[in-house]
């Protein structure tokens, strides 16, 4: 619009609002002069026929909020909760990243545990008395290995100084974590029952030392090693089930 | 007159606020008292609808949306903008209601009474002939008479921009057109003498 025509159209508002105006033209005060007139005659016309006071009225739109305000249901924990989306949203994010972040620590400290339980060391075949497993372990038992390691969450065991991890060659026919580890010594001593015999040659088998590696092999003696009594044969054989390396 | 116009806006804002804050009677009691219901079946009056269903309309609108929806005004300066808004969609949908359901009848039995009265023939006072043609205006242009009516009620062109969803420029050219819209109505009106 031109500025002209915008003077005009603002003076014929403020005319139409009874707001003071100036300089205008007199054929525009006279047009909105005619139509205020008009208009406030109808405004008259219809306000007579409406009432200055409806009773009815009033009370309808009380009963109409009294009954929305008795439907309206308690608000529990979950709608005031789930009101607000985003906050909603938000919190099963986080909810969802927590419980990810807990398997993957989880995931983390089982796999340690299972490294660590893992015996990679040969045992002594000496004489060995076979023992009767009893249910009653006692307190230390149960909690401490046999290094005195805390094993409340998962037992360790941790080579001590001068062990060495694999068997070392020291020329003797025994089948024992220092010599040879012959598989003819060790299925002999097996075969007398001898529980630490029978982890080696399970031991032998997983590591491959002397014989061609087997996982499904050294699973059979270390649970034919644990039907004696041996406990780190089961907790190998627990490895080689976690692992997924047999069956 | 700015006086006036202020005033006005904050009646509607603390009805607003009132209702907010759960004073339903209260609310109710200064919807009375600064004379909105009036002004509200009298706006919907104007657009051809009767009293009976232009009061029903109201209260419609007091409870389903002035009660229920008080919470969503953004901005609680214009609450009196934003009644007339929502209050208008109202009238619109129930014209548009009625137009759907209306069925047309026979000339001869043809209701009268609720028609606005425009004669046929020429007033014999020209502000008499401007009435006429305002009433002509609202059935021809129920928009642009809308417009009208929200200057006529000291509406600036910000808040009439709000109601009606147009840009400030729009705005001023649209109340432009319905200024010379309405004069071309009351052209035949020059002729008669005062």
């Amino acid at each position: 619009m031109k500025n002209k025509e915008q003077k005009i159209l603002q003076d014929w508002i403020n005319t139409l609002q009874g707001n003071e105006v100036s300089g205008i033209d007199s054929e525009t005060r006279l047009e909105a002069r005619l139509l205020k007139n008009a208009w406030i005659a109808e405004n008259k016309r219809i306000e007579n026929e409406i009432p200055d006071q409806d009773d009815v009225f009033y009370q309808n739109v009380r009963e109409a909020i009294a009954k929305r305000e008795a439907s309206k249901p308690s608000k529990d924990l979950w709608t005031s909760f789930f009101e607000n989306k985003f906050k909603a949203f938000l919190i099963i994010i986080l909810g969802t990243g927590f419980v990810y972040a807990s398997k993957k620590t989880y995931d983390g400290v089982v796999s340690v545990a299972n490294e660590l339980n893992h015996i990679i060391l040969a045992k002594e075949t000496g004489n060995e008395t076979i023992k009767n497993e009893t249910n009653d372990k006692g307190f230390w038992n149960e909690h401490f290995d046999k290094h005195g390691g805390f094993t409340g969450f998962w037992s360790r065991y941790t080579p001590e100084e001068g062990e060495k991890i694999l068997p070392v060659n020291m020329d003797d026919n025994l089948c024992s974590y220092n010599a040879t580890l012959s598989l003819e010594n060790c299925l002999v001593l097996a075969n007398q029952y001898n529980s630490n015999a029978r982890f080696n040659l399970g031991l032998m088998y997983e590591l491959g030392v002397n014989v061609n590696q087997s996982y499904v092999q050294a699973f059979e003696w270390y649970k034919k090693s644990s039907s004696l009594g041996n406990e780190d044969a089961r907790s190998n054989m627990e490895y080689l089930i976690k692992k997924g390396l047999v069956y | 007159m700015i006086k006036e116009k202020l005033s006005k806006r904050n009646q509607a804002t603390e009805i607003i606020q009132l209702l907010r804050e759960g004073r339903n009677d209260e609310a109710l009691m200064l919807f009375e008292k600064y004379r909105f219901r009036k002004e509200f079946i009298g706006f919907a009056m104007k657009r051809n609808i009767n009293y009976d269903d232009a009061s029903d309309l109201v209260q419609k609108f007091t409870i389903d949306k002035l009660y229920m929806k008080s919470n969503s005004i953004k901005n609680i300066e214009f609450a009196r903008t934003w009644m007339y808004r929502v209050f208008s969609n109202m009238v619109n949908d129930q014209g548009r209601m009625l137009k759907k359901n209306r069925e047309v009848p026979l000339d001869e039995d043809r209701d009268q009474s609720q028609a606005p009265k425009i004669s046929d023939e020429k007033s014999q006072t020209r502000s008499g002939c401007v009435q006429e043609q305002l009433a002509k205006f609202r059935e021809a242009e129920p928009k642009r008479a809308e417009v009208l009516d929200y200057i006529l009620l000291n509406k600036g062109t910000e808040e009439i921009r709000l109601i009606i969803g147009r840009s400030y420029g729009a705005t001023r050219e649209y109340m432009s057109q319905c200024r010379k819209k309405f004069r071309s109505f009351t052209e035949i009106c020059n002729e008669i003498e005062e």
